[in-house]
């Protein structure tokens, strides 16, 4: 009888335990897939606005532009007598130029041409050399060797390059910036090194919209990288990326 | 006023083709002898009417006007291109040269800029967009666009050398003779001898010149 009793136990125990890490295994097993998804669905979200971004870009180089050449082109065949008259069609002239100024700044912020033609190097070259332009901080690049990337992954090392200078600039107030980049073993790495006031660096990953270093994440995830920050109030801060490109 | 210069235009967008002809139309100077829409075309027009200057756009479908600019010269090494970008895109400026054009200009260009390209060219001499940014001077300078023979420094005297510095970093006549205690008109005569010496026609052409012949550096530009 008390054996009987024990047998029944012990079956019910392994039952209970067999359904409770079922349990478990199956919750493990779906907040796996559930992570997939979600990276696959920020990939496709990310993916849709580079899209998006080359045809608005193409649209604005190659319907608008012409055009208001043209519309500038027709207005300087006009004679007129008058000197007024004349000023005033001048004028509209510059405006014109002010439109096709502005489409251009704007077409380069969704998507820099020179990133479709020559690469990523050259892009980031022409990138930096306009943020030492026009901002007050001081950008050295050393690009260590010549770096092969896929097309396709050139895009997002692109973007998160360009959001750790605008970090640096905006919430770092850095006076330098030294950044290289370099391939080893099928990898691109980029280190960076600023000389601004740091932060707490859990504390702003814990953040939902801090600093943009969500977006760096991800698009680090979506390229299968490694991405990895020191930086502490008062230090500066360092950056360093690899990315599989072979 | 010489000969007729005979011109062919090729750029993708016939509305701005229109804009070029409707404005060349009063040019007595000028015949616009034939357009086309791509690369291809051009080729066979320029067989066909032999122009004397081509003005072409960078960018267009099926051939380039790159590609198109190095079949034409490998033809007739003494066709003048003119090459025409929307925006300005430095890299593709840059091969266009390499390729062989003898001038550029944004499309966005006035009437006088325009002209005085296609006389430039038909000259003989390199014409640079009063557009050019420093960074696509010293694109140009590291290139393998090569026009001019190196000249000698010494053929500047230090105050022509110092106003060309200046120039380079965009002041005025106005800003130059306050700095060097000259009269505007005195420096305007300074700039024009300058860009004789230099044999090219405005500050761009200036800023090329300085940078090839190492009278001022990157720096100097930002």
């Amino acid at each position: 009888m008390e054996n009987k009793i024990l047998n029944i136990t012990i079956l019910l125990s392994v039952i209970i335990a067999v359904i409770i890490i079922y349990f478990f295994v199956s919750i493990i097993r779906y907040h796996r897939r559930y992570m997939k998804l979600q990276r696959e669905r920020i990939f496709a979200e990310i993916t849709i606005r580079e899209n998006e971004r080359k045809r608005i870009a193409a649209d604005l180089h190659d319907s608008l532009g012409p055009l208001l050449s043209a519309v500038k082109l027709n207005i300087s065949s006009v004679e007129i007598p008058h000197p007024d008259d004349r000023l005033v069609l001048e004028k509209t002239g510059k405006y014109l130029d002010e439109i096709i100024g502005s489409m251009r700044r704007i077409s380069y912020d969704l998507l820099p041409a020179t990133l479709e033609r020559q690469g990523l190097v050259e892009a980031i070259r022409e990138f930096v050399g306009q943020v030492n332009l026009k901002q007050t901080i001081n950008i050295q690049l050393y690009v260590v060797k010549d770096i092969r990337v896929p097309k396709e992954k050139e895009i997002h090392i692109f973007r998160m390059i360009q959001e750790i200078v605008h970090n640096t600039i905006k919430h770092a107030r850095a006076k330098n910036l030294q950044i290289g980049l370099s391939e080893e073993a099928g990898h691109l790495l980029f280190l960076s090194k600023d000389d601004g006031k740091g932060f707490d660096t859990e504390k702003e990953l814990g953040r939902s919209s801090g600093l943009g270093l969500k977006s760096l994440q991800s698009r680090c995830e979506i390229l299968s990288g490694i991405l990895s920050l020191e930086s502490k109030p008062g230090t500066g801060t360092n950056y360093f990326i690899k990315i599989p490109v072979s | 006023m010489s000969n007729i210069i005979r011109l062919v235009i090729a750029d993708d967008h016939e509305i701005f083709r229109d804009g070029l002809t409707l404005m060349l139309s009063k040019q007595d100077a000028i015949s616009l002898v034939g357009q086309a829409g791509d690369g291809r075309e051009l080729i066979q027009l320029v067989a066909e009417k032999k122009p004397d200057v081509v003005m072409t756009d960078i960018k267009m479908p099926g051939m380039d006007g790159i590609a198109a600019s190095k079949l034409l010269l490998q033809k007739q090494p003494n066709l003048k291109i003119i090459a025409l970008s929307m925006f300005e895109e430095e890299n593709l400026i840059v091969e266009m040269l390499e390729a062989g054009a003898k001038g550029y200009l944004l499309k966005n260009a006035d009437k006088k800029e325009i002209l005085e390209a296609i006389h430039t060219v038909y000259e003989g001499n390199i014409f640079y967009c009063k557009h050019t940014s420093a960074r696509l001077a010293s694109l140009i300078v590291k290139s393998k666009f090569d026009p001019q023979k190196k000249k000698m420094n010494a053929l500047f005297s230090d105050r022509e050398k110092e106003i060309v510095r200046l120039i380079c970093r965009q002041h005025t006549a106005q800003e130059i003779g306050e700095r060097l205690f000259l009269s505007k008109r005195t420096v305007e005569g300074y700039r024009t001898k300058i860009l004789e010496k230099m044999e090219v026609k405005n500050t761009a052409g200036v800023v090329v010149f300085a940078l090839k012949h190492d009278m001022i550096s990157e720096e100097d530009l930002q």
